[in-house]
């Protein structure tokens, strides 16, 4: 064993019988402290409950004495004991004391049955009325209390089950008494069931993990917790002995035991305390037992004893630890003396010990070190005359191959290892064969030749061979090849020796000469490509040939009017079709100008100068027939180039647009229709908005009015305070012509879009019909309108009808939205100041991605039927496309929608 | 005659304006508000006799405020409704939150101080009777 370990074991041994000692001794004193309170605690929770309980029934107790003490219950027992009274007389005062008990009933108790008994025991009445005079049975739980409370005691029961209410209860009586009469006379008794329940509640709002079981002195139970309540008046044996015990020896107590009327046997700790009573009730002798599973209370307990545990255990690591450490120091120069007395005799001679301690280990270790220092020279003086040749052989940057007489390797040099992959030892003493390559025979006779039979014989002949070209096998197999020159040893008797040979790797070599020849096969190649090129182009031109057959065949039956004129607009060729829309005879055009087709017009010019620029035009344009009328037509015309790219005709190509146009006319009317329709619509939708507006003022100003007329009246007019009061009402009158004079504006159709409208003024405008309904919906409106705002030019009225409708949809997207909904407005001008840059931007509902692109299609609604149109959006897309404008939406599910717009200046 | 307490809830300042004109010989102190939100917070802080409410407003409207005071016959407080519009679901609502009166605007300034006075009567009448019992039953324990 190692003096370190030695060390270490004597000390942990120490470490591990100590300190588990004195952990053990430390939780064995403060756990017998921590169990004795957690017992006590549990005890005084006990009597706690038990005094609770006593509490509870003290109430009843004075309860049913202030019942007693009432004076009309007096004064009438008193009357009605006297039984010479008429019966109606009597009926009055059993019902006046009826009355009494009622109020009594609903503070005091709580009672099941309240009752009044006179002096002969009959009872006079009680709020259950088939008792009503009934005398008291003799055997009953009543008679008692009634005998008890005519002797004058206040009396109460245990628990009992009168037949008369069938449930436990217990049973309250007090005396009725004449207080002014000598020797206070007894009238009668009041009689009370109290409300078992309220003290089993006491035991059920107690924890869960607590089993309180409440019995009286024979040992009943009389209450348990919940689950446990039909054993209620069951007799048990062990509390009877806990009841009898607890009176001889004292009066509450705790013992833990094993459970043995619960299902699962757990230990518990089980606390009882003997009912003792509250002033003037003294109790009738009850117990109440309390069980705890002992694991539940003495969890603290555990839990310390596992805190210590850990304690000790991080204590002992911590000493092992530090131990461990100095033992490491103090043996540390030891072992490493130790390690280099092992270096040097395994032959490694520049071993030498760090020890740098000025101890006795030191003065070892210095002398030590001065004699590993000796044999190093002695052993390098040795080695060195032999490496001169071998480095030589070493340095070469050719493969050295020596062989035996046998035909085994005998040695090779460090490049013919690197080259072939092998490692010395691999080769050394293995037949040649395994790095030569022997198998295709046509190819490389001469290795054959050199070495495999007769060829080692010649080379033994001929003595020596240079430049041979032969193939070598590395390690893995792969094929390298080389230079092969070899020439054999003879001793002076002509004896062979052996056979050196040398390889120089030629794989470069190898390498350009492949390269050259794929070389001469790629011209070859390329010589065949030409070849079939040609042959294409010939093909080529025959299908050209074809091509401009079916091109003049296409021409004469197309659909479309096509005309060709020299570069003097002198017509050469027209189709039929041309022919046939102009109304020209066959033949007829040709020869004629092409200006004969256009009226003179404009369009025209600039078709000309367009042609002078750039050679080709396309357009709208009207065009004459042969009987002067005119036609819009769609025209485009080119310049027909030779293959050199001068321009040698002209060609024209004609369709007939007089459909079309009339088409896009009808689609306006249409368009300017349904802008009124959803104007209307959107009227209606604002309506209740704008009634509100207007109402406001309004009744400011009937208000003013009438005030106005009463002070008249009653001459009480304060003139300063009129004039005031006249300002702002005529503001008011302001406000409400503000609203009517727009609303004239808006409903008109006019469909003009040359108007200079400032963006400013629509908004406000929109928001004078809509801004009520924005801020009643609590929807934060931001407006961000740039100043200084360039003008467009289009029309007010149906731009306001786009912020209408957006404004809308977002009021409409955000009308589910729970809390912070907003709405931006912004409005700025791009830098160029060329176009005008509106969005509508809300944080509702958002759109679903597969809408996005239906969302200005006319009719599509997400809205309920009759809610939405679907027409909104579309109408602003036409209104904003006829102000050369454009608009985008962005949108994303349940973040939002943003619509942005944009509409040229007026420049 | 104590000065009573008159709570009036509008979001449009002219309203409030103009039916302050019209209480002002009453002799009433009137408090305003310019939602449900702020209403309520006078409306515990003062206890007004009486509250006049408009039903439409931003932030909290009135029938929610409505919700919030839980009318009983025998508070202190009473309600009068003045709005503009009032569907007939509003007003049987308005009614069944304990509502005394409903009155639209423009109103006439004769029926809103004849409701305001009865309202307030109604509830002075309340008190009074209320101390006639305690006092009873104060006679009835001695
Ligand atoms: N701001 C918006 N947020 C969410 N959805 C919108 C918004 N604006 C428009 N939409 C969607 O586009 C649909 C078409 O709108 P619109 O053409 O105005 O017709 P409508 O409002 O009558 O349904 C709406 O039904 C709604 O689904
Ligand atoms: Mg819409």
């Amino acid at each position: 064993m190692k003096f370190s370990t030695k060390f270490i074991f004597s000390i942990v041994a120490v470490t591990i019988i100590a300190a588990p000692l004195s952990g053990f001794v430390v939780f064995y004193s403060a756990s017998a402290l921590l169990r004795e309170n957690l017992i006590h605690n549990q005890l005084e929770f006990t009597q706690h409950t038990m005094d609770g309980i006593d509490r509870i029934l003290y109430n009843a107790y004075v309860g049913i004495q202030i019942v007693a003490s009432s004076n009309t219950i007096k004064e009438r027992l008193e009357i009605l004991n006297k039984k010479d009274i008429a019966d109606e007389l009597a009926a009055r005062y059993k019902k006046e004391i009826l009355m009494r008990l009622e109020k009594y009933f609903s503070f005091t108790g709580p009672w099941n049955l309240l009752f009044a008994v006179d002096k002969d025991g009959m009872i006079v009445t009680s709020d259950t009325e088939q008792e009503i005079g009934t005398r008291l049975n003799d055997e009953s739980d009543n008679k008692l209390a009634y005998e008890a409370a005519m002797r004058g005691e206040i009396y109460y029961s245990d628990l009992v089950i009168p037949k008369s209410i069938g449930k436990p209860t217990i049973i309250f009586a007090a005396p009725v008494r004449n207080e002014e009469k000598f020797g206070r006379p007894i009238l009668g008794a009041v009689v009370g069931y109290f409300v078992w329940h309220t003290v089993l509640q006491m035991i059920d709002e107690a924890d869960p993990v607590l089993r309180l079981h409440l019995f009286n002195r024979d040992g009943i139970i009389i209450g348990d917790r919940p689950e446990h309540r039909n054993r209620i008046l069951q007799q048990r044996l062990g509390y009877l002995n806990l009841v009898k015990k607890a009176f001889r020896e004292k009066p509450s107590g705790s013992s833990i035991y094993t459970d043995a009327h619960e299902a699962d046997k757990t230990s518990v700790l089980g606390s009882y305390v003997l009912q003792r009573g509250f002033l003037g009730y003294r109790g009738s002798g009850w117990g109440l037992l309390v069980e705890i599973p002992l694991d539940v209370i003495f969890a603290p307990v555990h839990q310390m004893a596992r805190n210590i545990a850990i304690v000790v255990m991080l204590v002992m690591g911590l000493i092992a630890g530090i131990f461990n450490f100095i033992s490491k120091k103090l043996t540390a120069p030891i072992a490493a003396l130790t390690k280099t007395t092992q270096a040097l005799g395994r032959g490694d001679f520049n071993a030498r010990a760090e020890v740098t301690t000025q101890d006795e280990i030191g003065v070892l270790a210095e002398a030590f070190n001065k004699m590993a220092q000796d044999l190093q020279k002695l052993r390098n003086d040795l080695v060195s005359s032999k490496d001169y040749t071998e480095n030589i052989i070493k340095s070469m940057n050719e493969s050295l191959i020596v062989i035996n007489p046998e035909g085994d390797i005998e040695s090779v040099n460090q490049a013919a290892t690197d080259f072939l992959k092998y490692s010395k030892e691999e080769l050394i003493g293995r037949p040649v064969g395994i790095i030569f390559e022997e198998e295709e025979e046509e190819e490389e006779e001469e290795v054959f030749f050199v070495f495999k039979g007769k060829g080692l014989d010649e080379l033994i002949q001929e003595g020596n061979i240079s430049g041979a070209e032969t193939i070598l096998r590395t390690r893995q197999g792969g094929k390298v090849p080389v230079l092969l020159s070899g020439s054999v040893m003879r001793d002076e008797n002509g004896v062979i020796l052996g056979i050196v040979c040398v390889a120089s790797d030629i794989a470069e070599l190898k390498k350009a000469e492949a390269e050259l020849k794929q070389h001469r096969d790629h011209l070859e190649d390329l010589v065949k490509e030409r070849t079939t090129a040609l042959e294409k182009e010939i093909n080529e031109r025959k299908n050209a040939e074809q091509k401009i057959k079916i091109f003049s065949h296409a021409v004469t039956g197309a659909i479309d009017a096509i005309a060709i004129a020299d570069m003097q607009r002198i017509i050469t060729y027209v189709n039929p079709a041309m022919e046939e829309l102009y109304g020209y005879e066959e033949g007829e055009m040709i020869g004629k100008s092409t200006a004969v087709l256009n009226p003179v017009s404009e369009r025209v010019k600039e078709m000309e100068s367009a042609m002078i620029e750039t050679a080709r035009w396309a357009g709208e344009i009207l065009q004459q027939k042969k009987s002067g009328e005119t036609f819009p037509a769609l025209l485009s015309l080119s310049t027909v180039r030779d293959e050199k790219g001068r321009p040698i005709a002209m060609m024209d190509a004609v369709r007939d647009n007089t459909e079309r146009v009339h088409a896009e006319k009808e689609l306006r009317k249409k368009q300017a229709q349904l802008l009124q329709a959803s104007k209307m619509a959107s009227l209606g939708e604002i309506s209740t908005g704008i009634a509100h507006e207007i109402n406001q003022p309004l009744t400011y100003i009937s208000g003013f009015i009438q005030t106005l007329a009463r002070d008249i009246r009653e001459n009480l007019l304060d003139f300063e305070e009129v004039k005031a009061d006249l300002k702002t009402s005529l503001r008011q009158v302001g406000r409400i012509t503000d609203i009517i004079q727009h609303l004239r504006t808006f409903g008109r159709s006019n469909a003009k879009l040359t108007e200079l409208v400032c963006l400013k003024t629509v908004v406000n405008n929109t928001l004078l019909l809509m801004g009520e309904r924005i801020r009643l919906r609590n929807i934060a409106l931001i407006r961000n309108v740039e100043s200084h705002l360039p003008a467009v030019r289009g029309n007010s009225n149906q731009l306001e009808q786009v912020f209408i409708n957006l404004l809308q949809n977002a009021t409409e997207a955000l009308r589910n939205h729970i809390g912070n909904a907003e709405l931006r407005v912004d409005i700025s001008v791009s830098e160029d100041r060329k176009t005008v840059i509106i969005t509508i931007t809300d944080n509702g509902e958002g759109i679903e991605q597969n809408h996005l692109d239906k969302i200005f299609e006319p009719f599509f609604t997400t809205r309920e039927v009759g809610k939405g149109t679907g027409l909104g959006l579309s109408i602003v897309y036409g209104i904003i496309r006829e102000h050369r404008g454009t608009i985008t939406c962005k949108s994303e599910k349940n973040k939002g929608a943003a619509f942005t717009i944009t509409l040229p200046t007026k420049g | 005659m104590s000065e009573h307490k008159i709570l009036v809830i509008d979001d449009e300042p002219m309203v409030i304006e103009a039916v302050r004109k019209a209480l002002k010989r009453e002799g009433y102190e009137i408090l305003s508000a310019c939602n449900g939100e702020e209403g309520l917070r006078l409306y515990f802080e003062h206890q007004p006799v009486l509250v006049i409410l408009d039903l439409r407003m931003p932030v909290m409207d009135g029938l929610q405020f409505l919700d919030y005071i839980k009318l009983k016959p025998l508070d202190r407080s009473s309600v009068i409704v003045l709005t503009g519009h009032g569907s007939d679901y509003e007003i049987e609502q308005c009614f069944r939150k304990g509502v005394s009166a409903f009155i639209r605007k423009p109103f006439n300034i004769y029926e809103l101080i004849g409701q305001v006075r009865s309202c307030i009567a109604l509830k002075d009448m309340k008190e009074i009777i209320f101390d006639l019992i305690r006092a009873s039953f104060a006679e009835a324990e001695k």
